[in-house]
């Protein structure tokens, strides 16, 4: 039986802020939290006073003082219920929202904003600030000492062990860049709009083989904030709620060792599973989704390992056009990390928002009433999930 | 992070890292092994996952798999001028481990391609095609 248990959300978003999105080094990560915030609560219809709790998320790579507990202070808030950061990598976004809605269920804070900000452009691009050690191996310094750089070096061998086990190239990674593209060329506040052309992807330089420059995310300075409330209290506002009727996190225990294939088997199958089984449906109850997709190859990945595709069938599954505009499961829709702006785990959900209230436009999926959000960490071993509605109840 | 490449095996804050490379530079490549007994475990392992007692290095034979690998176009530091292979090895033993494809002239590696640990002179690893 495909059939959901009747559901009623307990939760929902009421308010969605954006700071301007700047590949210039302008403002600091901060201001642009504020700028965020201060959106997310007038888009939301309420006073800052009636904000009793904070969560704030920065990228891992970054201190804490780039987006201290002190930004409480910056946007006026006054006493506090709930105050947090909280790290876990590009999943962070969603465990925020899965966080707030947990405590307002809890009875521990009513209206809660979760803001994520990031400044990584500098004055010579963004590259330095995503030359890190993965620590894929687990020696410290093991990764940096053997040139094993950055997320792109952990990815590209993820790339290469999808090619040999599936007998793909990168024709794959071309269509998982190319759909993207043909999304953000319907979204004004997507970066990239031009159609990616074939000849013009495979001339593209090389970051680590075999990742070109356009299978990877294209890094913005930006805030992106959200307000959580209890579905009771989510009608009072401006805008259409965004119901939140479930969250799955699943985070994978494979190993680099023989017989395990952390590569491939990611953290995307237990959020599924966590996330499918708590509302009692498969994935094909969902309309569209807005994937966590730094790098091409995780689009193809998240497809296979949230269940949408058989593994391996990934590719095939874009290019046949299924996620495309005009597809029967329009993903990314804004044109995701790789064509419209990379704000970690608040790019899905921001469009996600878009996509559920209807104000996508152009872009606007057919049909929205369930969708699947997603974000990860690592290469894809820690991932939270969520499902969002236009319904409270489904 | 370049660095620390550069620093002598030994300065390396992780005395389980220096002890591995001190090792590999007189020829013996290790892993990690369960103590009392259950087998190699991969590297990130601090206790052994089957039994959970300690793990300790054990030499393996050098040859493996290569499980994946990618090809650097950038420079990072001074010892591995780009483009440089990473190589992803699967130990006969079963531990996977990043090393830095020591090739010779050879065809470009494959995955399944059967390699052996070359040496580590410098301080890093490298492992040829066998
Ligand atoms: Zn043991």
């Amino acid at each position: 039986m495909n059939v959901a248990r009747k559901r009623s959300a307990a939760a929902a978003v009421i308010g969605l802020g954006e700071s301007t999105f700047s590949r210039k080094s302008d403002k600091t990560a901060r201001a642009h939290a504020v700028d965020a915030c201060l959106g997310a609560v007038s888009d939301a219809g309420l006073k800052v006073a009636e904000i009793d709790g904070l969560l704030l998320n920065r990228s891992p790579i970054e201190p804490s003082s780039v987006l201290p507990l002190h930004l409480k202070r910056d946007i006026g808030l006054g006493d506090l219920s709930l105050l947090a950061s909280i790290e876990a990598e590009g999943s962070s976004a969603i465990q925020m929202i899965q966080y707030a809605a947990l405590a307002i269920g809890a009875g521990m804070v009513e209206k809660v904003l979760c803001v994520f900000a990031d400044a990584p452009v500098g004055a010579t691009g963004a590259g330095d600030a995503y030359s890190i050690s993965m620590n894929l191996i687990g020696l410290d310094g093991w990764d940096e000492r053997h040139g094993l750089i950055g997320a792109t070096g952990g990815f590209a061998l993820s790339v290469q062990r999808y090619f040999h086990l599936y007998g793909a190239d990168s024709n794959a990674l071309f269509e998982a860049a190319a759909a993207d593209r043909e999304w953000a060329a319907l979204n004004p506040k997507a970066f990239l709009r031009k159609p990616l052309d074939k000849d013009e992807y495979f001339a593209s330089r090389w970051i680590v083989e075999p990742l070109r420059l356009f299978d990877c995310a294209y890094p913005v300075n930006g805030a992106v904030a959200v307000i959580v409330s209890s579905a009771d209290r989510a009608t009072d506002g401006l805008n259409p709620p965004v119901y939140l009727h479930g969250f799955g996190q699943g985070h994978s225990g494979a190993r680099n060792f023989a017989g395990d294939e952390p590569e491939i088997q990611t953290g995307a199958e237990i959020a599924g599973r966590n996330l499918f089984d708590g509302l009692g449906t498969t994935p094909g109850a969902f309309d569209f989704c807005e994937l966590y997709n730094p790098f091409s190859i995780t689009t193809i990945l998240a497809l296979e390992g949230y269940g949408f595709c058989k593994p391996g069938e990934g590719a095939d599954f874009i290019a046949d056009g299924a996620t495309r505009p005009g597809g029967k499961l329009p993903a990314n829709t804004g044109g995701g990390h790789l064509s419209s702006y990379y704000l970690q785990g608040m790019t899905p959900v921001h469009e996600a928002i878009v996509q559920i209230r209807g104000q996508g436009g152009e872009r606007q999926a057919p049909s929205t009433n369930l969708g699947l959000v997603t974000g990860f960490g690592g290469r894809m071993e820690y991932h939270s999930a969520m499902a969002v509605s236009p319904h409270r109840d489904i | 992070m370049g660095s620390r490449l550069d620093d002598e095996p030994t300065k390396d804050v992780n005395p389980v890292v220096s002890e591995i490379l001190r090792r590999a530079k007189t020829g013996e490549l290790c892993c990690l092994s369960c103590a009392a007994g259950c087998g190699a475990t991969d590297y990130a392992a601090r206790i052994c996952p089957v039994c959970g007692k300690s793990v300790e290095l054990r030499p393996v034979s050098g040859h493996g798999r290569i499980h994946s690998y990618s090809v650097f176009h950038t420079q990072y530091n001074s010892k591995l001028p780009a483009p440089y292979t990473v190589l992803l090895v699967e130990l006969e033993e079963g531990p996977r481990l990043a090393v830095v494809f020591d090739r010779g002239g050879e065809s470009p590696p494959k995955v399944g391609d059967a390699v052996v640990f070359s040496g580590a002179d410098d301080g890093i690893v490298r492992f040829s095609m066998a």
